[in-house]
């Protein structure tokens, strides 16, 4: 038999997810463009006021701050000025991500305070140990495509933080690190530390190995500090990713909707200043917008409208054609229990399916304020699943396989056919979950749950697993960096002190 | 020799055709005895297989290859084995009992038993219970296999055994039952021998009956 080639069919790769029309998108971006245009964004840095002024927006004086208000041209040109296609570079090469529109991969939840320990169970403040361990779990789990700082080293002095996260994790992960930063000086040392690591200044400067979280406040509120971070990112050359949280009901409307918008709206006007800081600093569109459960006044990321919120964010990404970071696998449980595992996969595959590059939510528990190692484990499995699920249904000549078909005949065996030996392993597999009989299964878990064989995997990886090693000088210098800095720290909170007195 | 032997069943568990059609001919040229190729070369690379499947490191299409080389190898070695050697596991007779049409999963126990050295006579499916009684009068096997798929069907292999009992050869024959609905405890209920879970359980609990 001869199948000849076809000519113009339409194909589609993989199962995506049609979240709008053209035209919904187009309502949302002019709707964005009257709200920074007439209504404006508070900006309480006198740096971003002065940058915004000289980039063309007009600025309301008030005391302490500036209302500022954008023209439509400047938001439209300097989001075209932001790089399309990011690569995210890693300290192990291999790891580099690709963030390509609707290539989809996944990290942790971040910032939260506590953990689940894994050995005693309880649960406890979480310590810079944790961040490295954490960091060090994900730099083993294939599923886990870049390092975001999962939780915050609660152990080291305020001001500190985010310096004694970042050496942690670069001591234990050789991908790509998303983190936020204290303060401007803070992400000065921090670029010391990172380069460092990544063999000098102008090494780094060419493979910038960590990427900037910046937080703006919603409703439409730009920080100093968030200005400054954003200011003195972009004067290193480091990319940032712009993560408002919009909490509908609360700090947005209570229509998810009117929540878009303005969440749309904070990231661009960041994203404004970052470019009119730096043309062509790579900008993450990105998010930590969810709803405020107004029936117990708690920010649920377990809820379905985390997913829609966040899978909708990944469209108007894609809109403004920027890589994106959007929630997806978070839970509002407080134990890694059958609840974490349902909401885990609603707002996961919600985004997934609306190609969000960068979904964060693995491990997470509680509202984003708890961490546990098992709920990583059994994440990164479903987020297996779930890479696979997305791949779709190729509908090509090999894969119908009308010859296998024919051969085959009715009622015949294709468990013996030579075609199933050669593609089988394409199918999904299970680690974790369990597809055996129950005789096996009871026999291989003694009817243990999935989550005690999730927190014993996760113990093996810590005890097994070494990251691409950092020299010793290297290591050493790092530690002295970070010692210095919190010397200085103190020294400037000892001088403040005394100036008040 | 040892070395030999080892590559035969290495070759085996890598599912290479050719190279352990190779092997084999090129051990009997070496004037090394059939049924030590058989039970140093070939059946400790079967064992290896079904240990491996039972971990889920190899996959069943794999296991069906393997056992076909098994069985390629064994026609070669057939014309040298000697008048007692070829007892060397045991007889099976086995088939999808009546009513029932699935037959998956016991072609894949026929297989895998067969790779383990056991003659087997595949009776089919929707076999009726006095049919099994024949063929256990006929072939006088060591054991006799069931399978099932429906919940509906099983009963038929509670009537085989009644069968078997009335033609006064149920002592002659170990009974044993399979298919995804049977359990441990309907084994135990109708009488029967042994059952295993899937095809490595069931070929390792054939292995023990007739030990």
């Amino acid at each position: 038999m001869r199948r000849v080639s076809r000519s113009g069919i339409g194909t589609t790769a993989g199962f995506g997810l049609g979240a709008f029309s053209r035209d919904e998108l187009d309502t949302i971006h002019y709707a964005t463009l009257q709200i920074l245009q007439d209504t404006g964004v508070k900006v309480m840095s006198e740096k971003a006021l002065e940058i915004f002024h000289g980039g063309g927006a007009s600025i309301e004086r008030y005391e302490g701050y500036g209302i500022v208000k954008i023209p439509s041209y400047l938001v439209e040109e300097c989001t075209f000025w932001a790089p399309r296609a990011i690569v995210y570079d890693a300290r192990n090469p291999n790891d580099d991500y690709v963030a390509e529109p609707n290539r989809v991969g996944f990290t942790t939840f971040g910032g939260c305070i506590n953990v689940i320990d894994p050995i005693t169970r309880e649960l406890r403040q979480a310590t810079k140990k944790d961040c490295g361990d954490i960091a060090r779990v994900c730099d083993y789990l294939d599923e886990i495509c870049v390092i975001e700082r999962s939780v915050n080293s609660t152990d080291a002095p305020d001001g500190t933080q985010s310096v004694h996260n970042l050496e942690a994790i670069l001591k234990n992960t050789g991908k790509h690190i998303f983190i936020g930063a204290d303060s401007p000086r803070a992400l000065n040392v921090m670029t010391e530390l990172a380069a460092t690591c990544a063999g000098g200044k102008e090494n780094f400067k060419k493979r910038p190995i960590f990427t900037v979280l910046v937080c703006p406040m919603s409703p439409l509120c730009l920080h100093d500090n968030t200005c400054d971070v954003i200011i003195e990112s972009a004067m290193s050359g480091l990319g940032i990713t712009v993560i408002p949280m919009a909490l509908s009901g609360g700090t947005s409307t209570a229509t998810l909707a009117g929540t878009l918008v303005t969440h749309n709206a904070e990231v661009l006007s960041s994203i404004v200043l970052a470019q009119l800081t730096k043309k062509g600093l790579p900008c993450t569109y990105g998010s930590s917008s969810t709803i405020l459960d107004l029936r117990f006044g708690t920010s649920s990321i377990g809820s379905p409208e985390f997913g829609m919120i966040n899978a909708s964010i990944a469209k108007m990404a894609q809109y403004y054609r920027l890589p994106c970071w959007v929630g997806g696998g978070a839970s509002d449980s407080k134990v890694p229990d059958i609840q974490s595992g349902y909401e885990f996969t609603l707002s996961a595959t919600l985004s997934a399916l609306a190609g969000g590059n960068i979904l964060f939510g693995a491990g997470v528990l509680e509202q984003g304020l708890t961490f546990d190692y098992a709920k990583l484990v059994m994440d990164a499995e479903m987020i297996r699943m779930i890479q696979i699920a997305i791949k779709g249904i190729a509908i090509t000549d090999e894969m119908l396989a009308m010859d296998v078909i024919h051969e085959v005949g009715p009622g015949g065996a294709y468990i013996t056919h030579e075609h199933s030996l050669g593609v089988m392993r394409s199918q999904s597999q299970s680690r974790l979950f369990d597809r055996r009989c129950r005789d096996d299964w009871l026999e291989l878990t003694r009817g243990e749950s999935m989550r005690e064989r999730a927190y014993e995997t996760a113990i093996d990886i810590l005890q097994s697993h070494s990251p691409i090693p950092l020299p010793d000088v290297v290591s050493e210098a790092m530690s002295e960096i970070v010692a210095e800095f919190e010397e200085e720290v103190k020294m400037t909170e000892k001088n403040t002190r005394s100036s008040r007195d | 020799m040892k070395e030999l032997h080892q590559k035969i069943s290495e070759g085996l568990v890598a599912a290479d055709l050719e190279l352990v059609k190779q092997l084999v001919e090129d051990a009997l040229d070496k004037g090394v005895s059939a049924i030590d190729i058989l039970d140093n070369g070939l059946l400790i690379g079967m064992d290896v297989v079904g240990k491996r499947f039972k971990a889920g490191d190899m996959w069943i299409p794999e296991v069906i290859r393997c056992s076909k080389i098994m069985h390629a190898s064994l026609d070669i070695l057939r014309p040298h084995l000697a008048e007692g050697d070829i007892k060397a596991t045991g007889t099976v007779v086995i088939g999808t009992v009546e009513g029932d049409l699935h037959d998956i999963g016991k072609n894949l126990v026929s297989m895998m038993l067969q790779g383990a050295g056991f003659k087997v006579f595949d009776l089919g499916t929707n076999i009726k219970p006095q049919d099994f009684v024949e063929a256990v009068k006929t072939h006088t096997p060591d054991i006799l296999g069931m399978s099932a798929l429906l919940t509906t069907t099983m009963p038929k292999m509670d009537e085989t055994i009644k069968a078997l009992n009335e033609a006064g050869i149920r002592d002659k024959v170990k009974v044993m039952a399979g298919g995804a609905p049977v359990t441990q405890a309907f084994v135990d209920k109708i009488g029967a021998d042994a059952y295993g879970a899937n095809a490595a359980a069931a070929t390792e609990k054939a292995k023990a009956l007739v030990a």
